[in-house]
């Protein structure tokens, strides 16, 4: 019982720590959702991680619902929702206030150069993440050649990501990916 | 597209229900099957619903993405408590995360249970090569935007190091960089229209 309690504070501690750092729509914190998974606490393995960020992509929803697979993993269904709730309450409360106040300080300095600001900070942070990913993901070359080829697809069209994993998977099953 | 066409179009649409909030970020997350979130929320909001013009919603966008937080529940957030208040944004983050958090946790548990089938292992090493190329996408979309500022390329690059050579936690990271970013992204008032606020 104590155990069990002791891990949902983990869950909680872990996901309210990042909460108000998840910038660039969440996806930034992938790295660091990563080392307290596996590393840290090691709820799950690389293969694991990898995994589940591939069924949190695919499902409909945020992708930053990925959280809920870390907590279910660690904690059951109470530890998934304790893991939503721990990474939504401090971002949601303090949207909730901005959707308040922000009107007023559209001309403030300090406003503009926080928007400015932020958008080169999160792209390097977005690149972490999905070095994270890929390291978690790929051990074969042909693993990298597909991930190449569907980073590829994913900004030059507008094919379904759905579609790209699904025909990603086919090969797979068909015994051409490695292990 | 003649200015006195304006008002005949802006017909007032009643402000949505708690229970219209609610099924409005339903249909947003389902038609969301593997992404584009944010086309489908402008589709649903402003075009089936009209509930918002196309420059209210830019706002929201620049709000919801410079906020931490995934971008669609702050969207939530930020539409229901438009029309509707707290209530309004508690009814529309059910709406959008209910049926998917569901769905989502129910995957996970399947896999949990099967994941050392070796045939499930074989197509998810395709899929999740596919997924990390996802992953990367998202970055490699959005450098198009600051190509030659070297200034934005810095500081991308110094979050990227401090997270991914130095293992530095995020937190730490963001905290030290956003200062020194606004600091140096600071408006400078070239015009003589410095307005005191």
């Amino acid at each position: 019982m104590n155990d069990e309690l002791h891990t949902l504070w983990r869950i909680a501690a872990v996901f309210l720590s990042l909460s108000l750092v998840s910038l660039g729509g969440g996806n930034t914190i992938l790295p660091d959702i990563h080392r307290a998974a596996v590393h840290d606490n090691q709820w799950m393995s690389d293969t694991q991680f990898a995994a589940i960020y591939a069924i949190a992509e695919a499902a409909p929803g945020p992708s930053s619902m990925i959280v809920s697979l870390v907590g279910l993993k660690a904690g059951g269904l109470v530890g998934a929702l304790v893991a939503v709730a721990a990474i939504l309450g401090p971002s949601s409360l303090l949207m909730y206030i901005a959707c308040r106040t922000w009107d007023r300080f559209r001309d403030a300095k300090w406003r503009i150069a926080f928007e400015r600001g932020m958008g080169p900070v999160s792209l390097g942070l977005l690149f972490a993440s999905g070095l994270t990913v890929v390291r978690s993901s790929d051990h074969s070359l042909a693993a990298y050649a597909i991930t190449a080829v569907s980073c590829a697809l994913l900004v030059r069209t507008k094919i379904s990501p759905l579609l790209i994993m699904a025909a990603a998977g086919v090969l797979g099953g068909l015994g051409l990916v490695g292990q | 597209m003649s200015e006195a066409a304006a008002p005949a179009a802006a017909a007032p649409v009643p402000s949505p229900t708690l229970g219209g909030l609610a099924s409005c970020f339903l249909q947003i997350a389902l038609s969301s099957f593997g992404g584009g979130l944010s086309a489908w929320t402008r589709r649903i909001v402003i075009e089936e619903r009209r509930w918002m013009t196309d420059e209210q919603f830019l706002t929201a966008l620049t709000i919801t993405r410079l906020f931490p937080g995934p971008n669609q529940v702050n969207m939530a957030i930020y539409v229901g408590v438009r029309f509707r208040g707290l209530a309004g944004a508690l009814a529309a983050l059910a709406g959008l995360l209910i049926v998917p958090l569901t769905i989502l946790i129910s995957l996970g548990y399947a896999y949990f249970h099967f994941h050392h089938i070796p045939a499930l292992q074989a197509v998810l090493s395709g899929v999740v090569a596919a997924a990390a190329g996802m992953a990367l996408s998202m970055g490699v979309k959005i450098v198009g935007n600051y190509l030659w500022q070297w200034d934005a390329l810095l500081f991308g690059a110094a979050a990227f190091a401090g997270v991914d050579m130095f293992k530095i936690s995020l937190p730490l990271v963001v905290v030290v960089l956003t200062p020194l970013a606004m600091i140096w992204f600071w408006p400078r008032a070239a015009a003589p229209a410095a307005e005191q606020p």
